[in-house]
């Protein structure tokens, strides 16, 4: 791959104008010496070095060089750091200053320095991420013009300044350098002037027939900039339709509310309201972009101590998600036998709430079942108005409707569930959606097909071969990131502008409007949808100057300086949709029970979304692939996760491959017998099974197939579950890399769990702290640095830094892992490393399971660098490349270490990562481009570990210090304290005895991880309380 | 093997079990029958054998390449397992390098007439592992180019090593350790060389033995330095044979890993690297006092005593692994109790079950004097016992780090390609080396056994020890 | 006839001499180079693409360091000028200057002008100007008389040393903000040095770190 050239940063203020269409370089003109992209109305455009721009890419340095790469890259206007840290850290640490002169660096001022920007100091905007349509707001985090970091946006409703994992891996996608580049047609390049061109003679016909063979396939949106060019292209073209598509469809809950309450709407879930919350199948806990926010309201009553008292959570549902980690009761069943369950609940609740009586569940259930609804019905019951049933996105429309009626009857409709008019523009996202679209294309009908949906010919189900269909449209145009399937079945392909890279407007779940704003030039000059959708139109208007049309009535005063403020805060005051009070259609919903017939019964395929890359649109994305699935901790694959019982029947293993055969078409997928699954199903998760290559990983230079491909196993009509499945063995095992062997706790008291009596009568967690202070009244320090640090009195310094982690709160989302990869220039490792035991991630999400492996209970503890006051890595250094700051951190300094490991040998919580091979070296330009300058990157042979994030703490130390004032308690957060969707971390000083870390420490739940070695943890834990219910106890 | 045990009877000492020399010899005849396989021109089964070793040597040439290039990701390391086929090494080899000085050193200061014949062969062989053993220690550290580090000077950094870890401790002792076997065994070497030179047939090997010989002309004087120079150097060696692995064992006793925080370490790592020396050298003296002839100064009486240290050496070995598994279990800590449950039945019981095999059961043989008497039964027991001190090593070492304290944690550890040919490597760079010093110098200290001939011949005459006084 | 003649005798003595003096030499030269003001690259001379000369401007013209370098209060970077501050003079004086056509060649052509580097710390030192400019320590403490230096070149080692040498004890080092870019800023000789600091380090309200993570993060 040669050195990837693109147009520099956007700098300075967000209010510049939108770029004039980009032009797109031709094959032939992407040849070096060509100059650079000129004003793209971002202001100047600044480039690499002198040598570019004198003497062309020709004079860039290329991988094939003896020095580390990067050596000879002259570094770009003040941030000399910026692409030179990289080289510089692995020149340094790989020891080669010893050997060879060190270049001299250039430094390149700017010609005209932007205004309101310092060069070395960060700047912070806001802008929004879409997950199927609905916004989160985030802030990046901008370096000179280079976005390293996601945070959420604290004024946004929905993140609430914190984010999911998607997110947090957004950046990775924005810089991954296997982005397409080139505006093709048929695989020859074009330019974007040429598409508009064929577009202008096409639109002569479409002007005649009104468009009638002129279709749209777009990814689910909120943004009110598309839904006015969608308008305006109808008018033009009034025969023309538009259809949207996705693979994680929510349409089962708008059908619901339907057939509930005559008209879509979109249901909000007032976890922090609700004492007794049963979950069907819904796993509304995993973080994403679009729900995060319902993980603070959920976690907020884990506390023990909340004024309404703990909540109790009920989990129905087939596999065990991250929800049904968290559940204090939970009931494995079969996706299909939801509806049946739901219909007997309802039932049940009808001998004692009138409005639910004359319920009755289509097959007698008995038993254990029984029991559970009984309780569960008892429990809801007696909490009228603060209770909750909550339907999954996979569920029927029948289970949504039913569960809207029993939330009814119970009064919690407007106190813990409430109803706003739906944000996204098609509620119909999913068969229902494309049908249609389907029927025109088999029949021919389709002239011009526009897809914007995220690569449809591989999302599409097993049953509709839309490659094939794609053949019969002579004029299809694809608008992707990457190269892809799609892209390979149509005859336009532009590349597209990542969000990060274009304007825009999206809304919220609850109808907040925010801006999108580009924080960066389009590495790859790609094209954004607007863009895509004004060529349908006479009028070239930017989608700058559309967007700002749009809004400018919105604006009370001044619409420029209001125009700024919503730029600056992110949200735009006052767009959240009003909440409407529906009436329940009682009749309807019992109309459609009665038609319900009980499932067949046998083995039942259940198709999930990937945690990590959703419907495979994060695919390339390598810090997610190598995120360990929160429940499996499997990386880099998808599996068929059996249940214990079914794996001891068909004598099945982890890796043994399975053969999954569903009405004749199979795939093979690897097993995973995973404890708490139900017995009747087979789980996999779809997006896998792609010939990919993927940013940064060591052994993979060739494309390699990710996972398996289970999307032919799925059918337009039955998207997320079918019964008659069959499952055959191969015979041949498939190697899974997973980052956790072992899931039991062996009895250790490592990862407390109590249940709130058992915590009220004796809390065990006093038990296992250390004595505050040792013989003498003195207290324990690490080893200072005798050479360089004499003897500190710890007690004595401003600060005492400590953290601590409330179990209780902690789903093991794993937002966290990503955001310190993000923010500590954590590399990539690889499938094949991370099976060896090398992954780099300093968060290790420790999940332990308890109980039976029919209904495992499990406990999630993130495990990293505790910051033992007398740690055991810092003795055994041989060359004090380990050793205690004056603050209590554990300071890990890689310019001095030589790697013997016996740190990690040593450190009892194994939270330290070696650097076995060289992660970091031949980045590209792109790739080092996502690097954090305030953290140095480490090269091959260094010990690496969590910092605390040191140079945080160092950033806000020194801004304070020049205020000549203290760092106030909650200014100062570590990455994976402020993405944490559900506050389960703390970070401060000790030494404020009112700051929450203080509070925390003195908490009676409060544990040290093995404190009887006294080793002195700064980092301690929360034991995890639950709440079951006696009766079934 | 019957000619032997005849010769044993008429022995000249009636409480002797065997003669430390058989047949009358005088001066002139050892000269000639010690120094003539230097003489003699390699035969067909050295030469096979160097190539054999020089190969090995290449191979590890190869693995400490693709080492450096690639860095220790070419090995099976990970985290946990931060330490494995390394470390393993290095203390097996160390170990194996304590033979030499306690039968120079301690078996000297005890006036035991036997170490006499074996001394010069162990010492060579001291020398030569510790250069195997010196070479993981560098190798096994991420960046061996920063090493120098680890050596106390005053930098512009201002930084010095942290004296607390185990870690200097080692650069010290093994460094300390190399220098003095080396001085001491040279020291030894230099009458032989000196004979060797004049009894030289062409003028080059004269000149190069001459130099080596730094002038040796066997006057008074020079006897007498001589004395006191190997006095002293056995008294400054004697230290460092409890020394060394005593320090060694300190890497893992002064962590906090179960399995390896245990306080027996000392004794017990030095008494299992004596027993793993012994048996190294009875590997090679078996073969060697074959081909070589020297069975007339190394006798059964020789080999029957080395076995009876093995022996005892193999019992305190034992002690240890029964006190450590007592005191694992009597402890009540779940930790510690754990590991050794886990060495047992855990995935890598195998290597465990060998070690005891080895370690535990074989040595057992030689209660039994047909045993300690036969030829091949003592070669194939001290080829299990050194499988074994290896396998002991290997056990402590990954076992004790694959399964610590937090099971999330825990992982598995399997050796590369590269792991195991280092180790074959080592094991070749060694023979290389000891099969050149087999060629080129008497195999035996000339020197001293005809002294012990005198002595042997006008007894009895107490052994007198110059101390220069 | 001796195996060696009698010359031999010396050769010896001499070699074991020699074997015990190298390394003891070689180690010492080594400890010498890094600390001469080649090791630190303090006598390196670092010609720039364009003639400018700090005496001029700082000593003849007496412009404040913050004019040009107007970030170092703020910013871990000291600020390097854009050609627009440049320009800012000398689109009125000196306008036809052949010793400035490349900088109006470079600001027309609106392309940065790439200067050489002087003072180079690793990429794994943090050092960070702000805090220093506003606790009291001087440019000049670190870069020198620039106001003496036609080219700038590198004044202080910049070791390890040198920077813990003043972070164990940096009253001797400071001096009152007002006068933090003079470069003939001296004490009043009457008033103790070491007490000077000590009140100005209260003043100021300094508190240096020698905790690894003060600059190596």
């Amino acid at each position: 791959m040669t050195t990837p050239r693109f147009p520099l940063p956007v700098l300075g203020t967000s209010v510049r104008p939108e770029p004039t269409a980009v032009e797109l370089p031709d094959e032939a003109s992407l040849a070096p010496g060509r100059e650079p992209g000129s004003e793209h109305g971002y202001g100047r455009t600044y480039w690499r070095s002198v040598e570019e721009q004198l003497h062309g890419e020709a004079a860039l340095p290329h991988r094939d060089q003896e020095f580390p790469p990067g050596a000879f890259d002259a570094p770009k206007g003040f941030a000399r750091r910026d692409f030179l840290q990289l080289m510089g850290a692995s020149v340094a640490l790989a020891g080669l200053t010893a050997c060879t002169e060190k270049p001299v660096e250039k430094i390149l001022a700017y010609t005209r320095a932007p205004d309101g920007m310092v060069p070395g100091n960060p700047l912070h905007y806001a802008t929004a991420l879409m997950n199927d349509g609905m916004a989160a707001g985030i802030l990046a985090t901008s370096w000179e013009g280079r976005p390293v970091k996601v945070e959420g946006n604290p004024t946004h409703p929905v993140s609430r300044g914190t984010t999911g994992p998607h997110a947090q891996a957004e950046l990775a996608t924005l810089y991954d350098p296997f982005r397409a580049r080139v505006l093709k047609e048929r695989g020859a390049g074009r330019s974007w002037r040429g598409f508009r061109e064929a577009m202008r003679q096409r639109s002569a016909a479409w002007e005649k027939d009104g468009g009638a063979g002129l279709r749209f396939l777009l990814a689910p949106s909120s943004s009110l900039l598309t839904a006015s060019l969608r308008d305006a292209i109808t008018q033009r073209f009034p025969k023309a339709r538009f259809h949207a598509w996705s693979a994680t469809p929510r349409d089962s809950v708008y059908e619901g509310t339907t057939l509930a309450f005559g008209k879509a709407l979109e249901p909000h879930h007032v976890l922090e309201k609700a004492d007794v919350v049963l979950s069907l199948d819904a796993d509304f806990l995993e973080a994403r972009a679009d729900t995060v926010d319902q993980n603070l309201g959920f976690a907020n009553r884990r506390d023990p101590r909340h004024p309404q008292g703990m909540n109790r959570l009920y989990v129905v549902e087939p596999r065990f998600s991250i929800t049904g980690g968290m559940a204090d009761h939970r009931l494995r069943l079969r996706s299909a036998d939801i509806e049946g369950f739901t219909l007997a609940l309802a039932a049940e609740l009808g001998k004692t709430v009138p409005a639910l009586a004359g319920y009755r569940s289509p097959a007698a259930i008995g038993g254990e079942r029984a029991k559970f609804i009984s309780a569960v019905a008892k429990d809801l019951a007696g909490r009228r108005g603060t209770s909750l049933v909550i339907a999954g996105e996979r569920q029927t429309a029948v289970t949504h409707a039913v569960a809207h009626a029993i939330n009814a009857g119970l009064g919690n409709l407007g106190a813990t569930v409430t109803f706003t008019e739906p944000a996204v523009l098609d509620t119909a996202t999913g068969r229902a959606g494309w049908e249609p679209l389907v029927e025109e294309l088999r029949a021919g009908k389709v002239d011009t097909l526009v897809i914007t949906a995220w690569n449809p010919v591989f999302t599409a189900p097993g049953d509709v071969d839309l490659q094939g269909l794609l053949k019969k449209v002579p004029n299809a145009i694809y608008l992707g990131l990457h190269d892809d399937e799609t892209s390979r079945a149509v005859n336009w392909f532009l590349p597209a502008a990542h969000p990060f890279e274009s304007w825009g407007d999206a809304r919220s779940r609850e109808g907040t409007l925010s801006i999108v704003q580009p924080l960066i030039q389009p590495l790859f000059g790609g094209i954004s949808e607007a863009e895509l959708l004004g060529a349908f139109l006479t009028d070239e208007t930017k989608p700058y100057d559309r967007l700002k049309a749009l809004h400018a009535e919105r604006a009370k005063s001044d619409f420029d300086s209001e125009w700024e403020t919503w730029l600056a805060s992110g949200v735009v005051p006052g767009t959240a949709s009003s909440a409407v009070t529906p009436a329940l259609q009682a009749d309807k919903v019992r109309a459609a029970v009665a038609q319900l017939r009980p499932p067949p019964g046998g083995l039942a395929l259940e198709l999930v979304h990937d945690y990590k890359i959703l419907d495979g649109r994060y695919a390339l994305n390598s810090w997610l692939q190598e995120l360990p699935d929160p429940i499996t901790k499997i990386t880099w694959d998808n599996v068929a996760q059996v249940g214990p019982g079914l794996a001891k029947e068909m004598g099945i293993e982890h890796g043994d491959l399975l053969l999954l055969t569903l009405s004749g078409r199979s795939v093979q997928v690897p097993a995973w017998v995973q404890p708490g699954h139900s017995d009747e199903a087979v789980t996999v998760s779809i997006g896998y099974g792609r010939k990919q290559q993927t940013l940064g990983v060591k052994d993979a230079d060739e494309p390699v197939v990710v996972g398996h491909d289970v999307y032919p196993l799925r059918s337009a009509a039955q998207p997320w579950f079918a019964t008659g499945l069959e499952v055959k063995k191969v015979g041949r095992s498939y190697p899974l890399s997973h980052t956790q062997v072992h899931n039991s706790t062996e009895g250790r008291p490592i990862a407390l769990m109590q249940s709130i009596e058992e915590f009220e009568k004796h809390p065990e967690a006093p038990e296992l702290r250390p004595p505050v202070k040792l013989a003498g009244g003195k207290e324990l320090e690490g080893s200072t640095l005798a050479s360089v640090q004499l003897g500190v009195d710890y007690s004595k310094q401003q600060y005492k830094w400590a953290m601590a982690v409330d179990m209780s709160r902690c789903t093991g989302c794993s937002a966290c892992v990503v955001a310190c990869q993000a923010e500590n220039n954590i590399p990539v490792v690889g499938k094949y490393q991370v099976g060896r035991g090398r992954e780099m991630q300093w968060i290790r999400m420790d999940r332990y399971y308890s109980g039976t492996a029919e209904s495992p209970e499990m406990v999630n503890q993130p495990m990293f660098c505790q910051h033992c006051e007398t740690a055991p890595c810092e003795y055994v250094c041989p060359v004090n490349a380990t050793v205690h700051s004056d603050e209590g951190l554990n300071d890990m300094v890689y310019n001095r270490c030589i790697g013997t490991r016996y740190c990690s040998n040593n450190c009892p919580y194994k939270v330290r990562h070696f650097n076995y091979l060289h992660w970091t070296q031949d980045k590209s330009q792109v790739e080092k481009m996502l690097m954090n300058p305030d953290v140095t990157v480490r090269a091959r042979g260094v010990m690496e570990k969590c910092t605390y994030c040191v140079q945080r703490i160092e950033r806000t130390r020194i801004a304070a210090r020049i205020e000549n004032r203290a760092i106030g308690d909650g200014e100062l957060r570590t990455a994976c304290q402020q993405v944490c969707p559900t506050n389960a971390l703390t970070f401060g000083s000790l030494h404020d005895p009112k700051s929450k870390v203080s509070e925390r420490h003195a908490d009676p739940r409060r544990f040290d991880v093995l404190h009887e070695l006294n080793t002195r943890p700064r980092t301690v834990y929360l034991t995890k309380i639950k709440n079951p219910n006696p009766e079934l106890g | 093997m019957a000619a032997e045990h005849a010769a044993a009877a008429d022995a000249a000492d009636s409480l002797d079990t065997a003669p430390l020399m058989l047949g009358k010899q005088d001066n002139t005849t050892l000269t000639g029958n010690l120094l003539a396989h230097v003489w003699a021109r390699p035969d067909k089964g050295w030469l096979l054998s160097f190539l054999i070793a020089l190969s090995g040597s290449g191979a590890l040439a190869l693995a400490i390449t693709v080492t450096l290039v690639e860095g220790i990701g070419a090995w099976g390391n990970n985290i946990p397992v931060g330490w494995a086929f390394d470390i393993t090494n290095f203390v097996w080899w160390i170990g194996i390098g304590h033979a030499g000085t306690l039968i120079s050193a301690i078996l000297f200061l005890f006036q035991q007439r036997w170490r006499t014949a074996i001394n010069r062969f162990s010492e060579a062989m001291t020398i030569f592992a510790v250069m195997c053993a010196g070479l993981f220690p560098l190798l096994h550290t991420g960046r061996p180019w920063f090493a120098y580090f680890m050596f106390p000077y005053p930098s512009t950094l201002q930084m010095w090593p942290q004296f607390k870890s185990p870690l200097i401790w080692d650069v010290f002792a093994v460094s300390t350790y190399f220098t003095v076997s080396l001085l001491f065994w040279y020291l030894g070497l230099i009458p032989d060389l000196a004979s060797l030179r004049d009894a030289s047939k062409s003028t080059l090997q004269r000149k190069v033995y001459g130099i080596f010989a730094l002038g040796w002309r066997g006057s008074g004087r020079h006897w007498h330095n001589y004395k006191v120079g190997y006095l002293l150097l056995a008294g400054l060696s004697t230290p460092l044979v409890v020394s060394v692995h005593t320090i060694v064992s300190f890497d893992f006793a002064v962590s906090l890993i179960p399995g390896w925080h245990t306080t027996i370490f000392p004794p017990y790592f030095v008494a299992g690297a004596v027993f793993s020396g012994f048996a190294m050298v009875m590997s090679w003296m078996v073969p060697a006092r074959h081909f070589l002839g020297l069975k007339h100064v190394i006798t059964m009486r020789h080999l029957e005593n080395m076995n009876k240290i093995i022996l005892a050496t193999g019992m305190l070995v034992s002690y240890g692994y029964l006190m450590e598994h007592f005191i694992a279990w009597y402890s009540g800590n779940q930790f510690e109790w754990f590991v050794f449950f886990n060495r047992a039945t855990g995935p890598y019981r195998g290597v465990y079950y060998l070690m005891l095999f080895c370690n535990v059961l074989t040595p057992q043989i030689f209660w039994f004097k047909r045993a300690r008497t036969s030829i091949p039964i003592m070669f194939i027991a001290s080829i299990l016992v050194n499988v074994g001190m290896w396998c002991e090593r290997f056990v402590i070492i990954v076992t004790s780090l694959h399964r610590d304290f937090l099971p999330a944690s825990w992982d598995m550890y399997y050796p590369t390609w590269v792991d195991i040919t280092l180790f074959l490597g080592t094991i070749g760079f060694f023979s290389t080396l000891f099969l050149l010093f087999l060629k080129f110098i008497p195999a035996v200290a000339v020197s001293e056994v005809k002294e012990l001939n005198e002595e042997l011949q006008h007894r009895p005459a107490p052994i007198t020890v110059v101390t220069g006084a | 006839m001796p195996l060696f003649p009698r010359w031999t005798n010396t050769v010896s003595r001499l070699s074991g001499v020699i074997l015990l003096a190298l390394p003891a030499v070689a180690i010492a030269g080594l400890m010498i180079v890094v600390r001469s003001t080649w090791g630190t690259k303090q006598d390196r001379e670092v010609v720039q693409p364009i003639e400018f000369d700090h005496r001029h401007h700082v000593g003849d013209e007496g412009i404040d360091c913050r004019y040009c370098h107007y970030t170092v209060e703020k910013s871990p970077y000291p600020g390097m000028p854009s050609t627009t501050i440049c320009m800012s003079c000398h689109a009125q004086v000196w306008n036809k200057s052949p010793l400035l056509s490349l900088v109006r060649e470079y600001y027309f052509k609106d392309r940065p002008i790439p200067w050489n580097s002087v003072h180079n710390l690793p990429d794994y030192v943090y050092f960070n100007h702000a805090i220093h400019v506003n606790k009291g320590v001087g440019c000049v403490t670190c870069h020198g008389r620039v106001d003496q230096m036609a080219l700038v070149n590198q004044a202080a080692p910049l070791s390890m040393g040198w920077c813990v040498d003043c972070h164990r004890n940096p009253e001797p080092q400071l001096r009152p903000v007002e006068f933090i870019t003079s470069m003939t800023w001296k004490p009043d000789p009457s008033v103790d040095r070491q007490r000077l600091g000590a009140q100005l380090a209260q003043q100021y309200n300094v508190h240096t770190r020698i905790s690894c993570d003060t600059c190596h993060r």
